[in-house]
């Protein structure tokens, strides 16, 4: 029966060794840690690699850009409070919160 | 350690019992360790990252659903932070290997690279695809399923593994 290859024997040797580490001390340490409510290299920036650190930075702010854009172009296109457009022989009409009309003549208007 | 064994710990721990965690901690540890060695080659990474997992799974284990599935949950868990680790320290170059490790996998008349630089040459996929198939003897669709890859993808890898560490470490039985 043909034995195992070489390379497969080596590796297997090498994978074989215990752990430096012993599980009684594993154990201990990883409840420590567990105690201490260590956290910090769980965090979001822990888990990303810089290169996503980075992408993630570009994105948020291409979003923010995009938003001021966006608030900006929409700001812009809200008629403004238009000043009365003053001319002569013009009745404004105003219609008041309580329901009533206003009827203003032109020289009421530009006083 | 057996699967009801397992579960019942699991359980206990899920409901906060850190002995019990503790105990889940110990029956792990050594393959844990192996499999994280074989994918970052260096011992101390290796023993980092079993460690930080470890951690990690006692605040995640009360979402996990069936505690029969512990060990492959926790081996799916190592798995994606080794090979996140090793992409990212490239490990594809010279890795820091103790001398003393080098004299126990290397005896006398062996050719001169040694394992770790050996497995160096390999993507981190292809080392865990070798030690999960190879050395641990997992199928072709349980390894896809740890490493959320596709079978034939698992092929591919097994095969270019193969290829070059028969080049380095010998093919002859």
């Amino acid at each position: 029966m043909k034995g195992k290859p070489q390379w497969k024997e080596r590796v297997e040797a090498w994978s074989e060794r215990p752990p430096r580490l012993a599980p009684e001390d594993a154990r201990r340490r990883i409840l420590g840690r567990i105690e201490i409510g260590q956290s910090s290299r769980w965090t979001l920036t822990r888990w990303m690699a810089p290169g996503r650190q980075v992408f993630a930075l570009a994105l948020a702010t291409a979003a923010a850009a995009v938003l001021a854009i966006a608030l900006y172009f929409s700001a812009e296109s809200r008629p403004e409070s238009s000043p009365v457009d003053i001319a002569h022989n013009t009745t404004l009409v105003l219609e008041l919160p309580s329901g009533s009309t206003l009827y203003l003549t032109t020289q009421e208007a530009s006083r | 350690m057996t699967e009801a064994t397992t579960s019942e710990l699991v359980r206990r721990a899920q409901a906060g019992d850190q002995e019990a965690f503790g105990q889940l901690c110990v029956n792990s540890w050594p393959g844990l360790v192996a499999l994280a060695r074989g994918v970052l080659i260096d011992e101390g990474n290796a023993e980092d990252a079993a460690q930080d997992i470890l951690v990690h799974a006692w605040k995640k284990l009360p979402a996990l659903r069936d505690p029969a599935a512990f060990s492959s949950w926790l081996k799916k868990s190592l798995l994606r932070e080794c090979i996140r680790r090793a992409q990212r320290s490239r490990l594809r170059s010279t890795p820091t290997v103790d001398p003393a490790e080098i004299e126990v996998s290397d005896p006398p008349n062996q050719p001169s690279v040694d394992v770790p630089r050996a497995l160096a040459g390999l993507s981190p996929r292809q080392r865990a695809v070798v030690f999960l198939g190879d050395i641990q003897g997992l199928d072709d669709r349980e390894i896809a399923g740890l490493l959320n890859i596709r079978q034939p993808t698992v092929r591919v890898h097994r095969q270019r593994a193969r290829d070059r560490l028969r080049k380095l470490l010998g093919d002859t039985p």
